[in-house]
């Protein structure tokens, strides 16, 4: 019985595989990075786009939502190295690129592969969208050659990196396949979604080239040296408008339905799928929902984000936009007009693979007293005619309080946004996004939208404007605001044009337009609006240090490739 | 610290010492000429005849031993100094009288005789080099302890045990020599009649349906406690090397009973009894609760106390028997038991039957060949509860119900559970009633030993062991009204694990002069292969609606995706060891290991692992023969290095595989691909944890043996440990497992003192104590600081307790510092960095969770036929997070929630937030009358098939001071963020139990 081993671990529940994998199953994981809470969670690049911003806090609620002052830390501006949101982002876009980069490896190294030249080229956009986001967010991005192996680490920094990203997509352009070719879906980075990049980066080169400038230069030559940055911003916006694939949803919300996949206006998007083998996030449309809003009987929200005075009051004489709101209407006719009037809407519409009745709330923002369904021993409460009853909302965690979103936030210590429990309903909520009740609370069907038609209106507008053609710039914002109409009870009225545009109109269009998806950040640093205070929030003045975030302390330590941008 | 230890010693001396001066004085006895036959029997502390008894008298130099029953004959005259001497016993002289005598003998922890279970062997006391200390499971085993680790609870200095849950058979945590480890427990190597265990778990976790997954259970649950025989803890490097990879946490060498001398003996033993909560937390009544209203609609007119509702009295029972024998060639050992325990929380229960069977025969001429077997076989039954200690900000079942607001009934005028509608908060009547959870466990360990005697003094020694368990773990939550899955769920879960063990070695004795050597080499050959499925149901049928999934899984529901995992690793050995002395008087030791494991990376297969120690029995000198206050002195220093390879199987190797978890709806018809998932980054060159260690010891007798003792100092400093560290850009995963060059230092003094205080015929006390200090520090950590210590509760998400830093103990706290309260009850925290604003960045670290002095003192007493123990733990310098109370804080009033009476007597507002602060960070000292056990001895005279009854009645936990305001401070919940383990939370676990036992031991 004398044994005798040469130690060889032998792994008998997995196959290790190899690095060496299929370009299909490479790029498959590049791209699935995106849905992996990436793009798709408010823990990570959403809130860090959003909570500096005056569209969106999470402040403490009461018992909820203090979590080590985490979030607060961002839209209050005391962020460090050790903030989990700062961390979460950077692992998750760093994941991004790594993934990018094997999937370019092995379909470079994919001979044969019928497939090749299309997944190189994709694999490449996808580096250079998780690359830019990384530079946006963080000023510095790692990179290392994937067509060479064991090639050296190299840091890239957002000032000379940009115009070499810009380059490499424009590259890969003749290589991508059009939108719906080649078996392509929108959830792919189609030679559409390479002019929405382009667009992007062009929109914001004068500020990776300038970050703690106190003006940015927008006009400089672009990178091929054929007219400015503005000028490349309006060929590529254009090749989408232009595209006949492309065109404004009539009913703004449809962007962000459950069914949203195909959407017209969708140019690229983050497919997301109730799948029991992959994760999707309904985080986006669950966190401003209070708890005692349920859609079903096995629904609930959490009570979390909301949007600042501020901003709410932008909207100010815009209520009637078809952005701001949008009533349901059930298929018996029935309005949900969430105003003490309802009684009780059908029981009719039924949850996805359940048989639960589905409540649909209303969408925009939320202001003011709610009305909606209320449990009655773990069901929805009925009226004896068999519908859902509609009756005022309380509180979950203090029954006699009634949920009432106010305006004003009020901070006890305007410093801190932090809420007693009492006040745990403050803040405007918005309900941009539809909430998708199939499985508990977490997972959604619901495609993210990372360029829509809507956004490149958006782009070319600013464009037009920063290059005198303010015309033009009006014109494109009226095209997103008359396009739009309002629902049947208000007549379908489509939304009514404005005269005249300044730079702060614009940049508050811009936001009527994109506003709770990741867009602000950027925005408010091009408009020169990130350092302004916020009177009726928690934000203070802040330094221009803070337009990117710091290199997290776990990265800084795991090597020394990265230098802590200033002020960290 | 110092200070401590040194009143301790204070105290404890003078109190003893009058004691030793008054019983000086009992052996004047006049001295007869007459010689006639003197009988009399010669029993333990427990009332059991010993049969093998010396008996020599002084005069006459006559001698006999005591038979069978203990009995002896003397030629003696009345008043005859007769010497009574045992092994392992203490020594007695007694007058012989005329009538039948009847004479005590006490074990002892002193005899230098003593035989001491060592790694592969056993020593004399007297020739120990090492930090070694050896129990008899017989003399501390008390109260209803379900496994051996617990017994070992203020039984040796430097071993701190600390309970991760009071659940029946919950796991433990053995902390022997501080924590040398950040990333894995510090569970010391368990050795059970030569057959190493493994730690890994050998029962089914359970499911986390959304109120936490639920811990395995302890290992050691398998080895009833009546069957041990010793238990040995090696804690210095030259006693734990010959362990080599597997040492640096110490070793527990555990023997098992053998059959006794003489005749046959059958023992029944048995007890029952009741166990409540060691405390009931002081939330608010409904009546103080009304008074504190912050808003009139948390008045819902009831008036319950929810810990009543969970909590009752457990009755518990334990039975067993046993008989053997031991022949002139060979003994066996047989034994049965049953023990069951409800636990202290309504549903939760376990059930445990054990079998034993340890045989030994010699063979061929003059023992030239004995064969050896143990086998032991277990049965474990439970029932659990929803009360996971993963429970992120939802709760569960403990937390719920402190939680509950008294003013709520516990059924609704239809007599159901009152379902509060509210998320995350439920009636935990209601979410008891929807669970059901069912875990069997079974387990047979088994070992063969061979020693065939080739030439006088070289023996071979074999050994073989098997080590099996089975566990299936069925657990449910019926369809509810909760939102944790409210349609329903069910898993199960399973797991096997086989250890099989191979060992051969030989060893060398040669006496020569006054020379004495003793070799030992070998080879050992140890395989564990460990394997689990796990599958589920969603959308089960109501409860009490047809079948129950774990009877029929396929009556209701729909499948979960199963999974499953299968894992094997092997540790090949050399090994050995030289000890030598000269004269009993100079002593030394060197052992080397090396150890080959399949866990270490390719470039690292070997770790080598040697120790040396130094032994001189200063008593044994000439100049010393003079000192007539010292008997025995004995300084001891030893180094070495041990390992620790408890890591995960697999990390040193990468691994890819395709996932639909990382894929994607790639093509138009959105049907999922599979992405490329990279699971482990490859780590070819990681190795052990490498733990050097220093021993400095005293042995020492004094008084004629009336006060005896050990002081150790240690100073381990673990080298190269593994860390699931961040991963440097582009690596395609974030963390990799690393040897970094940190280093984790603990050190210490150790002392143990034990004193017979009185023996008298009819009076005896005896009296040890332990004490150990500890600090521990973090160096050269290679990044700024790691977290862990994951805080759970309402609005705690991600917040982190424990920092690891250079320059701080393991497992420190970082928090915000809170100063008190204003005048209108706000929190008023340390603005640290004097920037006017409280952030993070106002933390502050407070060291440390591991208390830095651990004591425990025991003492025996002995009238007639009674017997008294009692056993006081304790400690001091430690901190514990109270997480329960952190859930119970003032913001609960204002969600409709209760709260502890001192948060709302402190005048604290209901408007401040929840947020982690020193406020909740209290001290953890603590003493505590652990054991309190009053026993009494019948013997039946003339009826010879009855040697004796002892009736005893005993608690445990019955008393406790400390100023900590959760349930226990002796609690430390498991749990690790990132692969680096907790110390020091307290996240309402299931609370200890308070235990009363009526117990009986009769021997035929």
């Amino acid at each position: 019985m004398v044994s005798c081993t040469d130690l060889k671990e032998k792994v008998i529940d997995e196959v290790l595989g190899s690095n060496n994998s299929n370009p299909e199953n490479a790029i498959a994981a590049a791209y699935g990075q995106l849905g992996s809470a990436t793009f798709v969670d408010h823990n990570n690049v959403w809130g860090l786009q959003e909570y500096p911003t005056n569209e969106a806090l999470l402040p403490t609620r009461g018992s909820d939502w203090g979590d080590g002052g985490i979030y607060r830390a961002i839209h209050e501006f005391t962020w460090g190295p050790d903030n989990s949101l700062v961390a979460n982002g950077w692992n998750n876009l760093n994941s991004g690129i790594t993934k990018s980069l094997t999937a370019v490896t092995s379909a470079y190294q994919a001979n044969g592969n019928t497939n090749q030249k299309l997944f190189l080229a994709e694999a490449r956009g996808l580096l250079a969208f998780y690359t830019f986001h990384t530079l946006d967010l963080y000023g510095q991005a790692p990179y290392r050659n994937p067509y060479v192996a064991n090639a050296p680490l190299e840091v890239k920094s957002a000032d000379t990196a940009i115009d070499g990203l810009i380059k490499e997509v424009e590259a890969i352009i003749p290589d991508l396949a059009n939108l719906k070719e080649q078996n392509t879906h929108n959830g792919r980075f189609t030679k559409q979604a390479a002019y929405a990049l382009l667009a992007d980066m062009y929109m914001n080169r004068a500020v990776f080239k300038n970050r703690y400038g106190s003006s940015f230069n927008f006009t400089e030559a672009a990178v091929d040296g054929n007219g400015t940055d503005m000028d490349k911003v309006i060929y590529y916006t254009t090749q989408l408008i232009d595209n006949t694939q492309f065109f404004l949803e009539t009913n703004y919300f449809r962007n962000f339905d459950i069914d949203n996949n195909g959407r017209p206006e969708l140019i690229f998007v983050v497919s997301q799928d109730i799948n029991t083998s992959r994760s999707s996030s309904n985080s986006i449309a669950y966190m401003p929902m209070e708890r005692n809003q349920k859609p079903s009987a096995n629904n609930r929200g959490t009570n979390a984000t909301c949007t600042t005075p501020s901003f709410y009051a932008t909207w100010d004489g815009n209520h009637d936009d078809p952005r701001f709101s949008r009533k349901y209407q059930y298929s018996d006719g029935t309005w949900f007009k969430n105003d003490g009037t309802d009684v009780s809407v059908p029981a009719t519409s039924i949850v996805a693979n359940s048989s639960l009745p589905w409540f649909h709330f209303n969408r925009g923002f939320l202001a003011g007293q709610q009305y909606g369904p209320i449990l009655s021993s773990g069901s929805l409460k009925m009226t004896s005619d068999n519908r859902i009853a509609v009756e005022k909302l309380y509180c979950e965690k203090n029954t006699s309080l009634p949920v009432d979103f106010t305006p004003e936030l009020n901070f006890d210590n305007p410093a801190q946004s932090v809420f007693t429990q009492a006040q745990i309903n403050r803040g405007v909520r918005v309900f941009k996004f539809e909430f998708d009740p199939e499985k508990d609370n977490s997972p959604s069907n619901v495609d993210m939208p990372l360029y829509r038609l809507g956004g490149m209106y958006c782009m070319r507008a600013e464009a037009y404007f920063r290059s005198g053609q303010t015309t033009l710039a009006l014109a494109d914002i009226n095209k997103l605001r008359t396009t739009r109409t309002r629902e049947e009870y208000y007549n379908s009225t489509p939304g009514t044009a404005i005269a005249s545009l300044t730079a702060d109109i614009l940049y508050n269009e811009i936001a009527f337009e994109m506003y709770w998806e990741q867009w602000r950040r950027k925005e408010a640093i091009r408009f020169g609006k990130f350092e302004e205070a916020d009177a009726g929030s928690a934000k203070p003045a802040s330094q221009p240090f803070r337009r990117v975030y710091p290199i997290p302390q776990s990265a800084i330590d795991a090597s020394d490739a990265f230098t802590q941008n200033q002020g960290y | 610290m110092n200070n401590q230890l040194l009143l301790m010693l204070a105290v404890w001396l003078s109190a003893a010492s009058p004691v030793m001066a008054a019983t000086g004085t009992y052996s004047i006895y006049e001295q007869a000429t007459r010689q006639t036959p003197v009988k009399g029997i010669v029993v333990g502390a427990d009332g059991t005849p010993l049969p093998g008894v010396s008996i020599k008298s002084v005069a006459s130099n006559k001698g006999t031993t005591t038979n069978d029953r203990g009995e002896f004959t003397i030629e003696a005259a009345p008043g005859e100094q007769l010497v009574f001497t045992f092994i392992g016993y203490t020594q007695q002289t007694i007058a012989a009288t005329s009538g039948t005598m009847k004479v005590t003998l006490t074990s002892s922890n002193s005899q230098l005789g003593e035989v001491v279970v060592v790694g592969y062997g056993s020593q004399t006391k007297a020739d120990v080099t090492g930090a070694v200390t050896q129990l008899k499971a017989d003399n501390i085993r008390q109260g209803a302890p379900i496994s051996v680790d617990n017994m070992l609870q203020g039984k040796v200095s430097g071993v701190r045990i600390a309970q991760s849950s009071g659940e029946p058979g919950a796991g433990v945590d053995v902390f022997i020599r501080g924590v040398g480890s950040i990333r894995s427990g510090s569970t010391p190597l368990f050795v059970v009649d030569g057959v190493p265990l493994s730690n890994d778990n050998v029962s089914a976790g359970g499911p986390d349906f959304g109120l936490g997954s639920s811990e395995p259970k302890n290992p050691l649950n398998f080895l009833n406690t009546s069957d041990i025989e010793t238990m040995t803890i090696l804690k210095d490097a030259s006693a734990a090397a010959i362990y080599g990879a597997r040492g640096s946490n110490g070793v527990v060498l555990i023997t098992t009973k053998h059959g006794s001398k003489g005749a046959p003996t059958l023992t029944y033993d048995m007890y029952v009894g009741n166990s409540q909560v060691i405390k009931k937390l002081d939330v608010l009544n409904a009546a103080e609760y009304r008074k504190a209203l912050v808003d009139p609609a948390y008045d819902h007119k009831g008036n319950t106390d929810w810990q009543d509702v969970i909590f009752r009295n457990g009755f518990l029972q334990n039975h067993n028997v046993s008989f053997g024998k031991t022949t002139n060639t060979g003994s066996y050992l047989a034994s049965l038991s049953r023990m069951n325990q409800d636990g202290i929380v309504e549903k939760s229960s376990f059930k445990r039957t054990t079998a034993r069977l340890n045989a030994e025969e010699s063979f061929l001429d003059d023992k030239r060949l004995t064969v050896k077997m143990n086998l032991t076989a277990s049965d474990i039954n439970e029932t659990g509860i929803p009360n996971g200690n993963t429970a992120g900000s939802d709760g569960q079942l403990i937390i719920h119900a402190l939680m509950a607001n008294p003013t709520r009934s516990l059924r609704d005028s239809t007599g159901a559970y009152t379902n509060f509608n509210m998320n995350a908060h439920y009636n935990p009547a209601y979410l008891l009633s929807i669970w059901d959870d069912h875990t069997n466990t079974f387990r047979v360990l088994g070992n063969i030993e061979a020693a065939f005697r080739i030439l006088p003094g070289l023996n071979y020694r074999f050994n073989y062991g098997v080590d099996k368990s089975t566990s299936e773990r069925n657990t449910t939550i019926y369809p509810n009204y909760t939102d944790r899955q409210p349609s329903g769920a069910y898993q199960q879960n399973n797991l096997k694990s086989l250890t099989t063990l191979v060992e051969h070695y030989l060893t060398y004795n040669k006496s020569f002069n006054k020379h004495n050597l003793e070799l030992l080499g070998g080879f050992s050959y140890q395989k564990f292969t460990f394997s689990g499925t796990t599958y589920g149901l969603q959308g089960i049928a109501a409860q009490g609606v047809g079948v129950a999934p774990e009877y029929n899984p396929g009556y209701s529901g729909t499948s979960t995706t199963p999974s499953g995992y299968a894992q094997e690793n092997e540790l090949q050995s050399g090994f050995g060891r030289i000890n030598y002395n000269y004269d009993s008087r100079y002593m030394l030791t060197a052992s080397l290991r090396a150890d080959g494991s399949t866990r270490f990376g390719n470039n690292n297969k070997y770790g080598y692992f040697p120790s040396f120690a130094l032994g001189w029995t200063i008593s044994q000198e000439g100049f010393m023969k003079d000192i007539s206050q010292v008997q025995d002195l004995k300084l001891r220093a030893s180094w070495g290095q041990t390992g620790n390879q408890e890591v995960t199987n697999k990390i040193t190797q990468a691994s890819y595989s395709l996932s639909a978890a990382s894929g994607y709806y790639l093509y138009s018809d959105l049907n999922l691909v599979n992405g490329v998932t990279v699971n482990r980054t490859a780590n070819p060159d990681l190795k052990w944890e490498m733990v050097e260690q220093l021993n400095i010891g005293l042995d020492f007798t004094l008084f004629k043996g009336k006060l005896y003792g050990s002081l150790e100092y240690y100073n381990k400093t673990t080298k190269d440990p593994i860390l699931n560290i961040p991963s440097g850009p582009l690596s395609p995963t974030t963390t990799v497992w690393k040897n970094v060059d940190a280093s984790i230092v603990n050190k210490g003094f150790e002392f143990s003192l034990g004193t017979t205080l009185v023996r008298t015929k009819d009076f005896s006390w005896t009296m040890d104590v332990n004490g150990s200090t500890l600090s521990n520090t973090i160096k050269d950590l290679p990044v700024s600081e790691l977290y862990s210590g994951s805080i759970s509760g309402p609005g705690l998400s991600g917040v982190n307790a424990n920092i690891y830093k250079n320059g701080y103990e393991a497992g420190s706290f970082y928090m915000l510092k809170h100063l008190g309260y204003d005048k209108d009850g706000k929190d008023i925290f340390e603005d640290r960095n004097k920037d006017g604003v409280i952030n993070s960045d106002d933390r502050e670290i407070f060291q440390g969770a591991l208390p830095n002095f651990n004591f425990g003192l025991n003492s025996n007493l002995r009238y007639k036929a009674f017997d008294l123990g009692f056993n006081f733990i304790g400690q001091t310098g430690g901190l514990l997070v109270n997480n329960t109370a952190l859930d119970l804080n003032i913001n609960s009033l204002a969600s409709d929630r209760n709260v502890l009476r001192k948060f709302y007597d402190a005048g604290a507002s209901t408007t401040n937030a929840v947020q982690l602060s020193s406020l909740y960070l209290e001290k953890s000292d603590f003493v505590r009358l652990a054991n309190l056990r009053l026993g009494y001895t019948l013997t039946i005279p003339h009826q010879d098939w009855l040697k004796s009854i002892n009736l005893y009645v005993s608690a445990q936990n019955l008393w406790t001071i400390s100023g900590y305001s959760g349930y226990d401070p002796l609690v430390n919940t498991t749990k690790t963020v990132g692969g680096n383990q907790s110390l020091g939370i307290d996240y309402t676990t299931y609370p200890a139990a308070k235990t009363y036992l009526l117990g009986a031991t009769v021997k035929f």
